[in-house]
Formats: C-alpha cells, sequence, structure tokens
C-alpha cells in the first residue's frame, strides 16, 4: 500500500471513527495541548451573548471563582432584574459582537466617548448601551454616577482576570452613523427610539470580527499580560435577520463567519483557546433533543453536554484539583450579608414589637 | 396607640399606626376594622410604618453601597452606587396595604399620612447598641462579631428616610391623602432627630416627639379639607 498523509491520523480525523460512532464530546479538545482551560486559582471572567451567562452556576459548582466586580447588597438581589445584566462579572449584559466588546473596554479606560451616550425617556435617562436595565437612572448626574461606577466595576473585572471566555454571538448589528457606537439592541426595540439618520445596520465580516477581536485581546493584555482567553460561538441562532436573507440562512453565514473568526484568533494568538461549544450542540451527531422545540434554544440537557465537557477537561488536567465542598469567596459574601441584614431586621422588630420588655423572644 | 385623641370637647382625631405587617393577618384586618369604626366623622392621622430603613439598612452592608443624594465621601471605589428608583421599588412593598385600608376610611372627614421620626444620630445607636446586651447577643446568636458591624452613615440613612417621605407623599397624592412629613423642630441641622426628642433605644423617638406631634396635629386641625 502507498503510504500517504492520512494513514498517519488518529481516529479522530476520520468520521467513521469518531462521528458515526463512539462520538465522545470531550475528544474535540481533549487531547489538545492546550486542554488546560482553568486552573484552581483561576479569576474567571466571562462575557458575550446569552449562552455565556449558562457557563457561571456550573463553575461556581466546581468550586472555581467566577469574578463579580459589581453585586449589589444581599437586600436587593430579589429584586426583578431584565435580560440578566448582573449574570456577569460585571453588569454589561449580553456582548452579542466583538465590536461591542472592544467599545466597551475602550470606554472603561476612558479613550472613547460614545457621541450618543444617554436616551431620555419618560422621565428617565437610558443607557444605550444596557437599554433593558430594570432601574435606570432617574437624572443625568445619577447616570453619571451610575455609569462612571460601572465602568470602574468592568475595568476591574477585565483587569484582575486570568481566564477571559467569550462567546461569540452575532455579526449583525445596530450602530450610530456618527461614530460608529455598536447598541446591544436596535435602537427602539427594548428602548430608545429608532432614527434612520443616527442609527444603521451593519452586518460584520470575518475580518472586522477578527480585527475587533484581536484589538481587544491585544489591548486588555497591555494592562493583564498573563490573562488567558477561551473562545467559544453560541449555537442559539439568530432570533431575527435584519437582512433580506431567510433567517435560517442569515444565521449558517453569522455562525459560519464567528466559527472563522474564532479559529483564526484562537490559532494566531497565544494563549487562545477555542472550545467548541458550538460544535457539541449544532453537529449532525448531536441529539434532536439539545435544542427546545423552538428549535432555537439549547435545551438544559444541550448546556448540561457542553458544561460537562468543558468540565471534564478540568478535572481530568493534572494541573488541578477540583474540591467541590470548597465555599467561594462568593458564597461567603452572601452569607455576611444576610447576616448583617438579619441584625438589622432584628432590632427593628424587637424595637417595633415592643418586646424589648422581653428579650428572650 | 394612641386610639383617640381629644381635641377640645369632643374627639375628632383618631390617630393610629400601622402594626407590624410582618406578623400577617387576621390582627391587622381587626385592627382597621375597628379603626374604620372609629373614624366615621373625624380627622384621621395615619402614622404609617417609617422604620423600614432601620429595619433594612442600620448596619452597613456587603458590599457598601451609596445613592445620588448622599453628601459624604462614599463614592468611592468601594461603594456601589445603586439605582434611586430600585431603592423605591425595595421600599414600594411597605406601602401596598394603603391602597386597601385609604379607601376604607371613605367616612373619615379627612386621612392624613404621616411618617416617623427622622433617623438618630450615628453615635446615638452607637452607644445604645454597644450597651445593650440584647444587641450584642443578636450578633452573637448569628455569629458575627461586633466589630464586624459597621453602622451605616448618618448622610445614607437619612437620604433612604427621605425617598421613604417621599414614597409616602406620593402615595398619600395617589390616594387622595394629605402627607405630613416629621416635625421640621424635631430635626437637627443635618436633617436629623435632634438628642432632645430621642428615646434611649436605637429606633424610636421619645415621649417629648410625641408631644411635638401632638403639637402638629393640632395645628393641621382646620387646615385639613372636609
Amino acid at each position: 500500500m502507498n503510504s500517504n498523509p492520512y494513514l498517519a491520523q488518529t481516529d479522530k480525523a476520520f468520521w467513521s471513527r469518531c462521528v458515526s460512532r463512539n462520538f465522545n464530546a470531550d475528544s474535540l479538545w481533549g487531547d489538545n495541548s492546550k486542554s488546560a482551560l482553568f486552573h484552581k486559582d483561576d479569576l474567571i471572567v466571562s462575557a458575550g451573548s446569552c449562552f455565556a451567562s449558562n457557563l457561571i452556576p456550573w463553575i461556581e459548582k466546581e468550586g472555581l471563582e467566577y469574578l463579580r466586580t459589581e453585586e449589589l447588597p444581599s437586600q436587593f438581589k430579589d429584586l426583578p432584574e431584565n435580560l440578566g445584566y448582573r449574570n456577569f462579572s460585571a453588569a454589561y449584559g449580553n456582548i452579542y459582537t466583538a465590536r461591542h466588546l472592544r467599545q466597551l473596554y475602550e470606554q472603561a479606560l476612558g479613550v472613547r466617548v460614545p457621541a450618543e451616550d444617554r436616551w431620555h425617556i419618560d422621565g428617565m435617562v437610558i443607557d444605550p448601551f444596557r437599554p433593558g436595565l430594570a432601574y435606570p437612572a432617574e437624572s443625568d448626574a445619577e447616570f453619571d454616577l451610575l455609569k462612571a461606577s460601572h465602568l470602574k466595576a468592568v475595568l476591574t473585572a477585565f483587569h484582575k482576570a486570568t481566564v477571559f471566555v467569550f462567546t461569540l454571538g452575532l455579526t449583525e448589528a445596530w450602530q450610530s452613523k456618527v461614530d460608529g457606537s455598536v447598541f446591544p439592541a436596535c435602537p427602539g426595540t427594548i428602548s430608545g427610539i429608532f432614527d434612520e439618520e443616527k442609527h444603521e445596520f451593519k452586518n460584520f465580516s470575518v475580518e472586522e470580527i477578527t480585527e475587533d477581536l484581536a484589538k481587544f485581546i491585544e489591548h486588555l493584555r497591555e494592562s493583564n499580560p498573563k490573562v488567558r482567553f477561551i473562545i467559544t460561538v453560541s449555537p442559539v441562532p439568530l432570533v431575527a435577520t435584519a437582512t433580506q436573507s431567510h433567517v435560517l440562512l442569515a444565521s449558517t453565514y453569522s455562525k459560519s463567519v464567528l466559527r472563522v473568526v474564532a479559529e483564526q484568533v484562537s490559532n494566531q494568538i497565544e494563549n487562545v483557546s477555542y472550545f467548541p461549544a458550538f460544535e457539541i450542540i449544532t453537529g449532525p451527531q448531536a441529539p434532536f433533543e439539545y435544542f427546545e422545540s423552538d428549535r432555537r434554544n439549547v435545551s438544559e440537557i444541550g448546556v448540561a453536554e457542553v458544561m460537562n465537557s468543558l468540565l471534564q477537561g478540568l478535572t481530568t488536567s493534572n494541573s488541578k484539583v477540583i474540591d467541590p465542598q470548597i465555599e467561594t469567596k462568593q458564597m461567603t459574601k452572601s452569607k455576611a450579608g444576610k447576616l448583617i441584614s438579619e441584625i438589622s431586621r432584628r432590632i427593628a422588630r424587637a424595637e417595633c414589637d415592643e418586646a424589648m420588655m422581653d428579650k428572650n423572644l | 396607640m394612641l386610639p383617640e385623641m381629644q381635641a377640645g370637647s369632643e374627639p375628632e382625631i383618631a390617630v393610629c399606626y400601622s402594626a407590624d405587617w410582618a406578623a400577617g393577618p387576621p390582627g391587622d384586618k381587626e385592627y382597621w376594622d375597628f379603626v374604620v369604626e372609629l373614624s366615621r366623622g373625624k380627622h384621621v392621622v395615619i402614622v404609617w410604618n417609617g422604620n423600614q430603613h432601620n429595619a433594612n439598612f442600620m448596619f452597613q452592608t456587603e458590599p457598601k453601597f451609596t445613592i445620588l443624594g448622599v453628601t459624604e465621601n462614599s463614592y468611592d471605589q468601594e461603594v456601589v452606587p445603586i439605582p434611586r428608583a430600585m431603592i423605591k421599588d425595595f421600599f414600594k412593598i411597605s406601602f401596598e396595604e394603603l391602597t386597601e385600608i385609604i379607601p376604607s376610611l371613605s367616612n373619615a372627614t379627612s386621612i392624613t399620612l404621616m411618617n416617623g421620626p427622622a433617623p438618630k444620630p450615628l453615635m446615638h445607636i452607637q452607644n445604645c447598641i454597644l450597651q445593650d446586651r440584647y444587641f450584642t447577643d443578636i450578633a452573637k446568636s448569628l455569629g458575627v462579631e461586633m466589630d464586624d458591624l459597621v453602622i451605616t452613615s448618618d448622610s445614607l440613612r437619612l437620604e433612604l428616610w427621605n425617598i421613604l417621605a417621599g414614597l409616602m407623599a406620593t402615595s398619600a397624592e395617589t390616594l387622595g391623602a394629605n402627607f405630613l412629613s416629621a416635625p421640621a423642630a424635631s430635626r437637627d441641622a443635618l436633617g436629623l432627630l435632634s438628642p432632645e426628642y430621642c428615646a434611649s433605644d436605637v429606633t424610636h423617638a421619645n415621649s417629648k416627639y410625641g408631644m411635638l406631634l401632638i403639637e402638629e396635629l393640632g395645628k393641621l386641625k382646620g387646615k385639613v379639607p372636609n
């Protein structure tokens, strides 16, 4: 038999041997030299589309620390919040595009001030870059205070992170015609007013997204040189497209672009890993049940498969040992806050109930 | 509780205050049914709650927070600014019962909502807590060291109280009632409860403050709409 390059390949190179049968999600990346994705003492920050927030409870359950720099006192934690802003390390909410991520960091550094930085609507001051916040500012002065604090929290999180997980979500976005600032949602959908004179549609190319992501990594490493990156592509299809295409075609295009960007950036930049959440959920091997019946939202078992695969790599790595019994700093802080709150309540209750006469109560 | 106050020879003003709503029914319903009967043809003054800022924020939270309007140097890196809209939403539930109670008093001549006294100075609270074994025992039972408990600043407790006053004023306006805030004479230059009106506990005003309220209510008589 003549020699050829395929003869030297292992099973993972052959569809019939590792996809048609014996599929194991861990094999997608488990023998990769970059497989040590997390270390025991990592401070993990994540950003991206909503799929990125799914990661958080899983890694915290494993005793790893998800860095949170914009937490609320425990008294306020039961109040409603829209769109999961506070799911992330700082309350930036979903960041669907690499351009948005890059611009957020530039704002936090103070080198970028968007021309359209606030909307005055119904007596409230809305942040165009967090338009769904449940509690917007009541005045410009309050907006400035809240925004400055938020950007400081972003900067702290980004600069303290030892691992930054970014999930690429969309290529389509709406931006300012004035200065190119990208909004997380089309003005007029969640809040704001759409204005053709000021807002325009943008469908980012491979080159543009690659540059945005690479620039973000480069800029962040100027202040945080050791941060490692894990890039994923969200398997969740577009909810809608602003192009003339069928949404399925637009979604396939968008995810294809993002997948190419992830490949290029992880291949070209040191300490950037690609984790194949997209393939685990959308590959032909994936069970029908990995998506909900709307064939868009990833089901719980689909999320579990991705996370188990991610954490399987974690526990098999010889560089870290995870103790599930570890009480995270997050849990400790939360407990302390609740205790202090409880003391306030008991004192007020005792005096209001006039129960001071019987202090054994 | 002062179920009724004499004004002249006829009882004309009924004063009532909210019970501990956390205790729940049926006691509250019986109480307010009684007030409905008592208030026919009278000016009703409701001293509604007033301790929410203490009940939730007497001690510095973790993380520390501030709100726009707090004057001290609390806008530092360690302090999280909380939207005022969030604080209002947090307190909103403590006013919800008013939407049932005030319409039920439709036979009253007038209805006035009144808030509690202004917050006490930090030093006063600190002295009360440190001297009272009851409070140190509460902390001990919860496994909290007294040294770890930091009383919330005067400025923040005052601003929380101001927000509560604003919410009560809004409730009064929405429900067609009058609003009467804590007497200005009871407050010091910073807006806190003056020492002469402080009871010797952590949260209450004293009987002298009560007399001041009665004076204010006397002034109110004749001013409130019939």
